[in-house]
């Protein structure tokens, strides 16, 4: 398997300007717009709000994974959302969403889908890296970041 | 004198039961108990025939156009009465009867040969005598052998229940029952023969059924001539049979007579798509009542398209009708047959094959003449014609060349017909790539194309084999409780159900595995993120299906759902218990097809 800096890259990566949660995916997910990673980003959308309202990705520490997969995501990706001033995402802890991490995965591509996740998970589990990826004056930077695995 | 007579007495006692015990002992037991049954049988299908053909007869006289006219003054627009009445009937019945309905057709014969031992319960085989006698009697233009062959193998299935005859024996009587119904029905002992090995046995010549075929075919056609008086159902006018130079013409004619027996499969296409798709009509009265009141109009100017039709096949052989009119005569048969038989009336092809190859042939002579000069005669080209539609339709070569000769009684164009016969089912075999009745088994996952080969699967159903010890999880299970789950599921795998408890999809432990391990993924992951599509399958498909599919996706289970629409499981299929049963099916067809009689049986 890739890298995991190699599943995004600069233009997957945004300051976001909403304060709720379902609007900040939906800012998110449209950095993929023109992307060639989905040919359909109304149903990814669609897909990310379903799949939060059944239950949050916020897991604690500041940090939300939305996740789906979905037919017409064609390469698995990932876009990375910072918010300043933090999300209400119905957290575990109960504490606003700094990191928003927003994975998009083919239907067929369970097993790149779940070792992606769980490589986010781990180096995001790291209290600094994910306080240095907030901070990050720019998007290559935050690329950098992560490709120090 | 007294201890004489004792001694005698009990001297003939001792050989009478010496005699029994050598009786007993020798095959020559087995050999008379085998010709006295398939005479019995014989009897039972003669009369049966019989009796089928005077009810229809009576049946098609009572609705008779002319006799209508004559004897009861009906006005002759009310014809199309008739039809409409026999449809609303024959509706009513497939409505309140459906199980048995829908064991229609010359297919379901060979099904309960192949697959049940030729067991077929006796008010299947009365409800399929009684509603063909309506449906034809009353107009609907199909023909007797579907209903006769089922009746006849009916009877034979009865006989081997009541005398409670073993599994070989009820199949090979139920065999024999067919071919000498056909036997009686046409008084074509030869052509009941050849449909019993051609149509039921498929083409397995070295079948045990063969003798009791022969002599049952034999005994029943002897039966119906006694009864019913040795005439043939074709006036046949004097003609010329074909010449060699006629060959190039009759090439061309077994072409079209394959041709028109794949325009007549695109028709019944047509129509299922007609009724099922576009219309989406199931009701069974809305599906063959139309169909039957707008036949009843056409008959208006068409009454010769009523019933099985051999009075028009007599009149176009005697050139009582003119070229325009045959070909409109041929056109609206076809479209009427495939209607009908989609619609659900009851019904067999073989007749109408016959009227449709006269009408074919004799117009193609017809027009030949017309348009190039030549002298061809019109009888033997329509004679040929029968022969042609018939094997093309049926894809029967050998049944419908001796079907011919013996209904005809003529041998004068037997080369033409021969010829014909097997261009036009060769035409048929290479565009349709398979004969009539085994595309009809194999639309039902039944591969009987080589019978070494056979798909034993396809004789299983899903129902018969699925488990309910299956476990499911909702889409929203946190994913900690999902791999607890897990670990104690009977087979390593869960479906997963939506809000409406229907089938999302299936999490086994393999996919899930490094999720469990990385333990990262705990707090994030629900079931839902981790379902993956599966593949499902009814109960009613068979369990080649599910074998095709798990194999296909790689699958240890497959769900088995209510329908492809309505995904609310009903029980699980086992890859495990898929192989079993194709052991257990293989063992018993082996032993089965191999076992004689000098051979233990298995228990």
């Amino acid at each position: 398997m890739k890298k995991v800096s190699e599943y995004t890259n600069v233009k997957f990566i945004k300051r976001l300007k909403s304060r709720n949660k379902f609007r900040a995916i939906e800012e998110l997910a449209r950095l993929f717009d023109g992307a060639q990673v989905c040919a359909d980003i109304d149903e990814l959308v669609h897909a990310l709000v379903e799949r939060e309202k059944i239950m949050s990705t916020g897991i604690g520490l500041g940090l939300a994974i939305p996740h789906a997969k979905i037919k017409s995501v064609k390469d698995i990706a990932f876009a990375i959302g910072i918010s300043k001033a933090g999300i209400n995402f119905d957290s575990i802890d109960g504490k606003p969403v700094h990191l928003l991490i927003l994975v998009a995965a083919g239907d067929r591509q369970h097993k790149d889908y779940l070792t992606l996740l769980s490589k986010i998970m781990s180096i995001l589990k790291d209290e600094t890296r994910r306080s240095e990826i907030v901070k990050a004056g720019n998007a290559a930077k935050i690329i950098d970041i992560l490709a120090l695995e | 004198m007294l201890p004489g007579r004792l001694f005698n007495l009990r001297g003939l006692a001792d050989a009478q039961r010496g005699l029994r015990t050598r009786y007993a002992r020798t095959d020559i037991s087995k050999y008379i108990s085998h010709i006295i049954f398939s005479v019995v049988l014989g009897l039972f299908a003669g009369a049966g025939a019989v009796a089928f053909h005077s009810m229809l007869e009576g049946t098609r006289n009572f609705f008779e156009y002319f006799n209508l006219r004559s004897y009861l003054g009906i006005d002759l627009n009310l014809i199309f009465i008739f039809p409409v009445v026999g449809a609303l009937i024959v509706a009513a019945m497939t409505r309140y009867f459906p199980a048995i309905a829908r064991e229609r057709d010359v297919t379901s014969v060979i099904k309960s040969v192949l697959f049940r031992n030729g067991f077929i319960p006796f008010k299947v085989t009365l409800f399929h005598f009684l509603a063909p006698i309506i449906s034809i009697g009353s107009g609907a233009p199909l023909g007797p052998e579907g209903p006769a062959a089922k009746m006849g193998s009916g009877l034979g299935s009865l006989m081997a229940q009541a005398f409670r005859l073993n599994q070989r024996e009820m199949r090979m009587y139920t065999v024999a029952g067919a071919g000498a119904a056909i036997a009686a029905v046409f008084n074509a002992p030869i052509a009941g023969v050849f449909f019993g090995i051609e149509v039921i046995l498929l083409n397995d010549l070295k079948n045990q059924a063969m003798s009791a075929l022969v002599i049952s075919s034999v005994v029943a056609d002897v039966f119906s001539r006694a009864v019913l008086g040795n005439k043939h159902v074709f006036r046949i006018p004097h003609y010329s049979p074909g010449e060699v130079g006629d060959f190039p013409y009759f090439l061309v004619l077994a072409i079209l007579c394959g041709a028109v027996s794949i325009l007549f499969f695109q028709l019944r296409r047509g129509s299922s798509f007609l009724l099922s798709k576009k219309l989406s009509l199931s009701n069974e009265f809305l599906r063959l009542v139309p169909v039957a009141a707008l036949f009843g109009i056409v008959l208006l100017g068409f009454h010769q398209l009523y019933g099985i039709g051999y009075s028009t096949v007599n009149e176009v052989l005697n050139q009582h009708h003119p070229l325009t009119f045959v070909l409109a005569l041929l056109t609206l048969k076809l479209v009427f047959m495939a209607l009908f038989l989609e619609a659900g009336s009851y019904g067999g092809t073989f007749a109408p094959s016959l009227m449709v190859g006269v009408l074919l042939g004799h117009s193609f002579a017809m027009l030949m003449n017309a348009l190039f000069a030549t002298s061809l005669d019109p009888v033997v080209f329509a004679l040929v014609g029968m022969g042609g539609v018939l094997a093309g339709i049926n894809a029967i070569p050998l049944t419908s060349i001796l079907l011919v000769f013996e209904v005809t009684g003529d041998y004068h164009f037997i080369l033409p017909l021969m010829f014909v016969s097997i261009i036009a089912y060769l035409v048929v075999i290479y565009v349709n790539k398979g004969g009539t009745y085994t595309l009809e088994l194999m639309k039902e996952g039944i591969d009987v194309s080589k019978r070494g080969e056979m798909d034993l699967l396809g004789k299983a159903k899903v129902r018969d084999l699925r488990k309910t010890d299956y476990d499911v999880v909702s889409h929203r299970t946190p994913f900690r409780k999902l791999t607890d789950i897990l670990m104690h599921s009977t087979y390593g795998d869960v479906f997963v159900l939506n809000d409406k408890k229907e089938l999302l999809g299936v999490i086994s432990l393999r996919q899930v595995r490094q999720a469990i391990v990385s333990h990262e993924l705990t707090d994030l992951l629900i079931a839902d993120d981790v379902t993956a599509e599966v593949p499902v399958v009814t109960e009613d498909d068979p369990v080649s299906l599910a074998m095709q599919k798990i194999e296909e996706y790689d699958l240890e289970t497959i769900p088995v759902v209510k329908s492809e629409k309505q995904r609310t499981v009903t029980g699980v299929l086992t890859h495990r218990d898929i192989i079993q049963t194709y052991n257990r099916l293989l063992d018993a067809w082996t032993t089965d097809q191999f076992l004689t009689d000098s051979r233990p049986r298995r228990p």
